[in-house]
């Protein structure tokens, strides 16, 4: 029997859920194609196929979606609910297969498994089994290759976190050289925050993270947190965020900030919801740490790469200038 | 005489100022782009030439900055290549060291910068769209048949102001089109532009910086009157408008590069004031490696191909390095 | 404590039996005006929806006039209202204000005693059964209050002299707040059905009748949707009202007393199950459903009102494109923000209104 091809947009929480799925659909014995990493000819897909009031992040699914469609028998669009108590995915993530239904035409079978951990057909094991029994019939190999693969998941999940420590390059703030040539010399922490789908998509972002690096930046981002970090720090909100994927982001960006890291990115798309409220918790929190360093970059399909570039030049010359003057390296003019 | 150039490139000014050691202006230009840079680049330098017959000029170090800075850098071998911001920063700190915000609203871009002893603490620009910026005043100068000269003398002579709704020029278009039918005078027409504009810029551009005094007031627009009435009325402070506002960016980079040059000092990258009668062609082409599809800009001097950037993945990556 | 509710549509019928009768200082917000608008807008995030920054800009008004406290509702997501009060409250202390946010919520965890303190704050020092019985009353005022309000929006296109529904509405909610007890309600209710009859013209019949769905607050909120129902009715439209404070408070209170409330939620989501097989928070789904069933029930058309950025709404528009387009049902999609301009909403209204009337003249035809 040939092998049935399951299609997965490389987008949305699928930056997170991706490697879940893969192990567990190739276990069975399906085969999985995951979309090019997005491209011009991606977001071009999906800027046209999608009303153009949707966020970014949703038009570049689309784009994924229909870059699958004439390859796969299937594609994989979970409805994302609730994968803890007291939060949800936001409204786009959640009617996503619907919008997708809605919006695009001829497309192969979608599969739309509903992941809602407060009902019993939609916690993870459920709404995986379901997919499953598409591909074998045999209940007790799908269940084995759900528990094998929710392991291998969960380990390397844990397997990116650093100790806190080890976040910051050591004694950075006793590296400047005394008279540094170049102002490149100079070493920086700078925490890149922002759902994983942005900061993950160097197209979308422009490649915003290596850039840094190039810079000599040591970069920090919040997958590198430990979760029970993040949870210590969200209880300094006056009210919990009940968005999942938003408290990563915040809790990171508490701690950042906590740790006086240099300067804090904050990556939000244009028309986001979340990023909306979650950029303005942000920004409150930046005004009780006037030494780091804060700013915004919001990305739409009309970002140009150049004023980015501007963006991210300027934010490291104000903190280098800012440390070259506290070693005393002020210009003569 | 021994002189530092500063070259800002943006979209719609190319400005060049020659400063010399003691950082006094010797020339100044200021020069619309249109879409030519290279061309205007050459221009500025002449003229700058022609200014200064006679006297033998030394130029020991370039700063490029704007949104052409790369290619500027390219094209006449900078030995500082600086984002805007920064450049427009560094000007203002030379001319009073304390000022505390800068406005600075150019043709395509408007920015703000909030400094604090001296360094840049907090910036913001423009995003998305161009409502707070030149272009808004310059197209609807152009749509009420006023030079846009004669913009701000307009807004200061208006009793009162309209209201002029609309995020976007278009929409402020449509509405600034009804508010004519009901007979409002242009006076107050163009007065209400102004504050919606400033509106515009406070609530998107400066949306949660701490403004505080001194306040510098630069770029293009800060010719316009109208609009500084409309700063001082929305934030209470006396707004400073420097004697060389236009060419602000291009004095800050000049102020960079004689700050390189004595940091790490060495000869100079600068091609000479000859470079004028060189022949400068840049040409560009969409890589069809990947399904990105970027678009690789080249520059060649005399059939020569000096610098090529504009390719994510550095493939074709040539000559000048800024930022890739 | 001086306390203040904020606005939306004629809520402050309640300001007194709640805020007054129970021994505060009421402060009235003012009515949402230009400057409401401005000093949300200044001071909110850029991006936030519109209602949240009309509510601010309406808070620092309340502030400004001595409120002391801000009674505020609250929720669990996803849409962004449940969050509001944690940035509005950001955004105000932020400014130097003094004041204590109320908010009522079904409280999560800790959020029980917060709750309770805020039932106490309220209830000051008066007997529970006082309290009860003020909610009851509270709640019969906003019953009465939509009922007109509905009502108004079959007289306005019928009217015989423009205006005069609207001022006879205007009249009875005044009644209505001043009201004290059940009897008055029902006479202002007799008085102003009369007085509805006889403002309006018998002969006009088989008008074009829009459903308007969409966000909650945009709406129900007039200055904020530019007047929307009143504009149709004066084009000759009557309106269906689908969102109602009655239908948004029954199911979050979970008060299945109010059954045919409750059957109606469960109406809506069936319709729309087919297109949007999940809630998605606010309004999202039930605008989807509204369409359908308004599909059904013979309307027109169909307006959705989204502030710019609504999470849920945009879901929705998004489907009802489909919907819309299955169904060859016509909904037209304002999307408002601050800088939403009178002429081309207006332009735009009276557009789709005369495609209606295109509609059902071919329908005649054949």
């Amino acid at each position: 029997m040939q092998k049935k091809k399951i299609g997965i947009p490389y987008a949305l929480y699928f930056y997170e859920y991706y490697p879940l799925w893969k192990e567990f659909l190739t276990r069975l014995g399906a085969e999985v194609i995951l979309s090019q990493p997005t491209n011009k000819k991606i977001l071009d897909l999906g800027i046209r196929s999608a009303l153009s009031e949707v966020c970014l992040p949703v038009k570049i699914f689309y784009g994924h979606v229909l870059s699958l469609s004439e390859q796969v028998d299937y594609i994989l669009i979970p409805r994302m609910v609730c994968i803890e108590r007291g939060a949800f995915f936001c409204p786009k993530m959640i009617g996503l297969p619907d919008m997708v239904r809605s919006s695009l035409q001829n497309l192969p079978t979608q599969l739309t498994p509903i992941i809602d951990v407060r009902q019993s057909y939609g916690t993870w094991k459920n709404s995986l089994m379901e997919v499953g029994k598409l591909i074998t019939d045999n209940s007790s190999e799908i269940s084995r290759a759900f528990s094998d693969s929710w392991k291998i998941f969960q380990q390397n999940y844990l397997a990116n976190i650093l100790e806190p420590n080890l976040l910051f390059k050591s004694s950075i703030q006793n590296n400047i050289p005394k008279k540094p040539r170049k102002d490149i010399e100079i070493p920086v922490n700078i925490a890149v925050l922002g759902h994983n789908y942005l900061t993950n998509d160097s197209y979308v972002n422009m490649d915003l993270i290596n850039k840094l690096k190039k810079m000599n930046v040591n970069v920090l981002t919040p997958e590198i947190v430990h979760p029970a970090i993040i949870k210590k720090q969200l209880k300094k909100l006056y009210k919990p965020i009940f968005w999942s994927l938003s408290r990563k982001v915040v809790g990171a960006a508490f701690y950042y900030f906590e740790k006086k890291v240099d300067g804090i990115i904050h990556l939000t798309s244009f028309e986001c919801g979340e990023d909306s409220m979650v950029g303005e918790l942000i920004h409150h929190q930046s005004q009780k740490y006037p030494d780091v360093s804060y700013t915004e970059f919001v990305f739409d399909e009309h970002s140009g790469e150049a004023g980015i570039n501007t963006r991210i030049e300027a934010f490291l010359d104000m903190i280098r200038r800012k440390k070259r003057y506290e070693i005393g390296l002020t210009p003569s003019w | 005489m021994k002189t530092f150039l500063g070259i800002d490139v943006g979209a719609v000014s190319t400005d060049l100022v020659l400063l010399d050691e003691y950082n006094n202006v010797v020339s100044d230009v200021y020069l619309r782009t249109q879409g030519q840079p290279i061309k205007m680049i050459k221009k500025g330098l002449s003229i700058i030439k022609e200014e200064n017959q006679g006297i033998s000029l030394e130029v020991i170090g370039v700063g490029t900055t704007g949104s052409g800075r790369v290619l500027a850098g390219a094209m006449a071998g900078a030995d500082v290549v600086k984002n805007e911001i920064t450049a427009h920063a560094v000007a203002a700190l030379y001319i009073n060291p304390d000022v505390r915000t800068i406005f600075e609203i150019g043709g395509q871009d408007s920015k703000i910068i909030i400094l604090q002893n001296g360094v840049v603490v907090d910036f913001a620009m423009n995003t998305i769209c161009a409502a707070g910026t030149g272009s808004f005043l310059d197209h609807q100068a152009s749509r009420l048949g006023i030079p846009i000269e004669e913009f701000g003398d307009y807004a200061l002579r208006a009793q009162n102001s309209v209201r002029i709704a609309g995020r976007c020029t278009v929409f402020a278009e449509s509405d600034m089109v009804h508010k004519q039918q009901m007979g409002y005078k242009e006076e107050e027409i163009i007065a209400g532009l102004c504050e919606a504009m400033v509106r515009n810029y406070l609530n998107n551009v400066g949306k949660g910086k701490k403004i505080a005094p001194p306040i510098f007031f630069q770029g293009g627009v800060a010719a316009n009157s109208g609009i500084k009435k409309s700063f001082q009325k929305e934030t209470g402070h006396e707004i400073i408008v420097p004697e060389y506002y236009r060419v602000m960016g291009a004095i800050g980079a000049a102020l960079l590069a004689k700050e390189e040059m004595e940091q790490n000092p060495r000869q100079s990258a600068f091609y000479g004031l000859e470079l004028v009668d060189k022949d400068y062609q840049t040409s560009g082409f969409e890589c069809d490696g990947c399904p990105n599809h970027c678009e690789v800009i080249e520059i060649k001097v005399d059939g020569e191909i000096i610098a090529r950037w504009g390719d994510r993945c550095g493939k074709w990556s040539l000559g000048y390095q800024a930022i890739r | 404590m001086k306390l203040a509710l904020p606005r939306l549509g004629n809520i402050e019928v309640i300001n007194n039996t709640i805020l007054t009768d129970m021994g505060h200082e009421l402060v009235e917000a003012p009515p949402n005006s230009k400057r409401t608008m401005d000093l949300g807008v200044k001071y909110s995030p850029e991006y936030c929806c519109l209602p949240l920054k009309i509510a601010l800009g309406n808070m620092i008004e309340a502030i400004d006039l001595g409120a002391e406290g801000l009674i505020m509702a609250g929720g669990w997501g996803p849409c962004r209202f449940g969050y509001y009060a944690q940035v509005q409250r950001d955004v105000l202390l932020d400014l130097g204000y003094n004041f204590r946010m109320l908010i009522f919520e079904l409280p999560r965890k800790e959020g029980i005693r917060t709750l309770w303190k805020n039932i106490n704050i309220l209830r000051n020092g008066k007997s529970w059964l006082y309290m009860v019985k003020q909610l009851r009353f509270a709640w019969q005022q906003i019953l009465l209050t939509e009922e007109l309000e509905n009502k108004v929006l079959q007289v306005r296109p019928r009217e015989k002299k423009k205006g005069a529904a609207s001022r006879i509405l205007l009249k009875s909610i005044r009644e209505i707040k001043q009201a004290k007890d059940i009897n008055t309600l029902e006479q202002i209710r007799k008085e102003t059905m009369e007085k509805f009859a006889e403002a309006t013209n018998p002969h006009m019949q088989n008008l074009i009748r829009v459903a308007l769905v969409g966000e909650f607050y945009v709406s129900l909120e007039p200055f904020v949707n530019h007047h929307l129902e009143e504009k149709l009715g004066y084009l000759g439209v009557e309106v269906v009202r689908k969102n109602s404070i009655e239908a948004w408070i029954a199911p979050i209170m979970k008060l299945h007393i109010f059954k045919e409330s409750f059957k109606e939620e469960k109406d809506i989501e069936q319709a729309a199950y087919q297109y949007l097989a999940h809630s998605v928070g606010g309004e999202g789904q039930t605008s989807v459903g509204n369409v359908v069933l308004a599909h059904q029930e013979g309307l027109d058309g169909a307006i959705q009102v989204v502030p710019f950025t609504c999470m849920p709404e945009i879901v929705a528009e998004t489907i009802l494109k489909k919907v819309s387009e299955d169904l060859d049902f016509p909904t037209l999609t304002l999307t408002y923000d601050e800088q939403t301009g009178e002429e081309g909403l207006n332009t735009r209204i009276e557009a789709f209104i005369d495609l209606l009337k295109m509609r059902r003249k071919r329908v005649n035809v054949s």
